[in-house]
């Protein structure tokens, strides 16, 4: 019976005599292996390299683009802005604003007011009217005939903070007209990384027609910003709270 | 004298044997050269596209844009009013201009008693001594109703006579536009 044995000699034996097969077979199967193990996985790591690095791309071109926009507004201009459209639509109810706009809308219709009363609502919640932002409703008499009351309405919606009214009851001189007043909180999430929105034409357009309302001229004073802008130091004194 | 050939006769089994042997050997070769050639370009492209680079550009403008931060804090803050303000004025409903369009249609010898505007009904209403001037206003506001579109589904809600002072008084109903 024949025995096979692959001793020291059979082995030399037969790599001698398939010598020339045995290294290129051998090298056909480590390229193989390299080509399964390292070529096509960097394959496909380099894609996600890409992806990777165009997500990087798109967020250094929105940094850029922050940047861009925060050096092309001066602070005064911003400053000036902001402080017109917190007027129009400030961060909590504004009382003094409101009594305000009422008070120059009535002087320029040349009508009298009578009792007003503010429907404040229930402090823990917010008031939301038609629009899903908050308001304050407030009822205000007015004396001064049916054209009086017109105008006084008229004038009331080219003030600031934005009005809008609700209900209008109007006999002879005496007038009882709602008015909503809108304001909007603001949470102040942003961080320097978040894209920033570049003011369209639109808002431009915005900003010139409200600058000629009443009180916005910079007639009331707006009230205080949020914390997260308030950059005052500690030992700044502390601005009152509202008491609503 | 017989002669030695030294030289291997090439028979075709042994011709058929080298011509494996070199098929073999240069795909190898290729394979071997494709492999490596693959790798380098792999490694360079993969160098070359690193985000690193870019992370540090990131890293300049944040380091800038952290020095503005009240400045863009500011920003967004007059961003979001806008988007506020113009939701509003876009939506915010003006009675104004039905109301003045409503009143310039009272003629003379007509007053205006009664005005009251609620969830966009809007009713008027009017007396006069004379049912002509009472007439003269109804054709003036059909007129505007045809012509300025301020309001439509008008509806004449009372018609009526006060004997003690002679005076005419109606009351109109209409939805706003």
């Amino acid at each position: 019976m024949n025995k096979l044995s692959l001793d020291k000699e059979t082995l030399i034996l037969l790599y001698r005599k398939h010598k020339d097969y045995i290294v290129s077979v051998a090298i056909i199967i480590v390229c193989f292996i390299l080509l399964i193990q390292v070529t096509i996985p960097q394959i496909a790591d380099l894609s996600v390299r890409q992806q990777e690095v165009k997500t990087e791309r798109d967020k250094l071109n929105s940094l850029s683009n922050n940047l861009s926009i925060l050096s092309s507004i001066t602070q005064d201009s911003l400053d000036q802005e902001l402080s017109l459209t917190t007027s129009a639509l400030p961060i909590e109810k504004n009382f003094t604003g409101i009594l305000n706009s009422v008070t120059i809308s009535a002087n320029k219709s040349g009508v009298f007011l009578g009792d007003y009363e503010f429907q404040v609502g229930d402090l823990s919640k917010t008031t939301v009217i038609g629009k899903s932002l908050p308001s304050l409703q407030l009822s205000l008499s007015v004396n001064g005939g049916v054209n009086g009351a017109i105008k006084f309405i008229t004038e009331l919606y080219k003030s600031l903070p934005l009005a809008e009214i609700s209900n209008v009851e109007i006999n002879n001189s005496r007038s009882v007209i709602s008015v909503v007043f809108y304001y909007k909180s603001y949470n102040g999430g942003a961080n320097v990384s978040s894209p920033l929105a570049q003011i369209s034409k639109n808002d431009s357009a915005t900003l010139s027609q409200i600058s000629g309302w009443n009180n916005g001229n910079g007639q009331v004073q707006p009230l205080p910003l949020p914390a997260v802008i308030n950059t005052a130091s500690p030992s700044a004194t502390p601005t009152p709270s509202s008491p609503f | 004298m017989s002669s030695i050939n030294l030289l291997r006769t090439e028979g075709p089994e042994n011709v058929k044997v080298q011509k494996r042997k070199f098929v073999i050997r240069l795909i190898s070769i290729v394979f071997l050269f494709f492999v490596v050639l693959t790798s380098i370009t792999l490694f360079i492209i993969s160098s070359r596209i690193s985000p690193e680079a870019v992370r540090k550009e990131q890293d300049a403008i944040i380091r800038n844009l952290t020095l503005q931060k009240e400045k863009q804090a500011k920003y967004n803050l007059l961003i979001d009013r806008l988007v506020g303000i113009n939701q509003i004025l876009k939506s915010r409903k003006n009675y104004t201009n039905t109301l003045n369009a409503l009143l310039s249609d009272v003629p003379q010898g007509v007053n205006t008693t009664g005005l009251s505007v609620e969830n966009s009904d809007v009713t008027l209403t009017v007396n006069s001594n004379s049912l002509l001037s009472i007439n003269e206003f109804l054709t003036k506001i059909l007129d505007t109703v045809s012509k300025k579109h301020v309001i439509r589904d008008m509806t004449i809600e009372t018609l009526t006579i006060d004997r003690a002072t002679g005076s005419y008084s109606l009351s109109i109903k209409a939805k706003i536009i």
